[in-house]
């Protein structure tokens, strides 16, 4: 979709044209869903956050300003703050990490692991993701399940650019740092191609 | 890991991810070809950024499609609120069933209807009115009672008292 695209697609939501707004909706609602996973880790609650953030989005198109930042930098704000708050009020009832890991994990938790597995992808890694700290997890979670540029990263965490790399170079430290502590080593050695 | 400043820790994300600039891409292949450390960084980077960038496609499957959702979107965007009619059903249900219970409790609810000597026998627990008592003989129900004037209230043990009287809302 082409900026030019977009913009008309944007215009004609905001006069309340049902097929612009599904537009919207089909194209960016994928990678919303993606990241609000990413950051949730439950399905069920990701698709409640991401229609919850498209509802309030498709709203308030008029709000959006085009000028300040990118469409998806901006829906994606509406979605980071609302699982913010899914997460705030979880944590209000969950248990000690430790004693969860203990407990069998829910059949939406099973079914995301499943599924990567299936794919070729380790599910410690997916694990990992989610036992980052939280601003770490919204930098990884934006660069790679949102497939954010830094330059949008910066525009939803609030901060430049290289803030927005340097979050997610550390949030990539702690992965690495995670896995090894899981017993999960690098596999590929690239000696022989930077030797 | 504990590498010191001269280490382009800063860089290998960037030059993993092909954003180097030739120049500076040069400068880290360099270091990396004398640096074991930074090797076995580089390759650990390259290993989870594939895994990550693999991510998108790999939750394919799980995401439902946008339009079975899309409908459910609109309609909360126009305001309309999504019926659930299971449990307004049931709201209904208990409510109709908390008034009965209710409305045949009360005193002057259903039960209290006027006592009619003709034939039927309830045989239940019921809060007997005794007025306006209208017939010509004294029913059984009504002689246990004892005595029963007008204007007197007699509530009915909890066990079955037999009252010949017409059962509200049924013939004969």
């Amino acid at each position: 979709m082409t900026a030019e695209e977009l913009g008309q697609l944007i215009e004609r939501g905001r006069r309340g044209d049902e097929s612009a707004c599904a537009a919207l909706y089909f194209h960016f609602s994928p990678p919303l869903m993606r990241l609000c996973l990413g950051l949730l880790g439950d399905l069920q609650d990701a698709e409640e956050v991401t229609q919850d953030a498209f509802v309030y989005a498709l709203r308030n198109l008029s709000r959006f300003d085009a000028s300040r930042s990118a469409f998806s930098s901006w829906l994606y704000t509406i979605a980071l703050s609302r699982c913010r708050n899914k997460r705030r009020r979880k944590l209000l009832v969950q248990l000690p990490l430790e004693l969860l890991s203990a407990e069998t994990p829910k059949r939406q938790d099973r079914l995301v692991e499943t599924v990567l597995a299936r794919r070729g992808v380790r599910d410690q890694v997916w694990q990992a993701l989610q036992s980052l700290r939280p601003h770490l997890r919204e930098a990884v979670a934006l660069r790679y399940l949102g497939e954010m540029r830094y330059k949008e990263i910066g525009e939803v965490l609030d901060c430049n650019p290289k803030t927005a790399e340097s979050r997610v170079r550390l949030g990539l430290d702690e992965l690495r740092q995670s896995l090894r502590e899981r017993g999960v080593e690098a596999e590929l050695d690239l000696v022989d191609q930077w030797a | 890991m504990g590498l010191s400043t001269s280490h382009p820790r800063r860089d290998l994300l960037a030059m993993v991810e092909g954003r180097l600039e030739p120049s500076a891409r040069a400068r880290v292949e360099q270091h990396l070809a004398t640096c074991a450390p930074c090797r076995a960084e580089a390759a650990e980077l390259v290993e989870l950024s594939d895994t990550l960038g693999g991510l998108p496609s790999a939750m394919r499957p799980l995401m439902a499609r946008p339009a079975d959702s899309w409908s459910r979107v609109w309609a909360r965007v126009q305001g309309v609120p999504i019926r659930r009619v299971a449990p307004q059903l049931n709201l209904y249900v208990s409510l109709a069933a908390v008034l009965f219970v209710l409305a045949a409790a009360l005193p002057g609810g259903l039960a209290a209807q006027p006592l009619t000597v003709t034939a039927g026998v309830i045989q239940t627990p019921v809060v007997v009115q005794a007025t306006p008592i209208t017939g010509t003989a004294p029913a059984a129900g009504a002689e246990k009672l004892g005595t029963a004037q007008a204007g007197d209230r007699h509530v009915a043990a909890a066990r079955p008292i037999p009252i010949q009287t017409p059962i509200p809302g049924q013939k004969g």
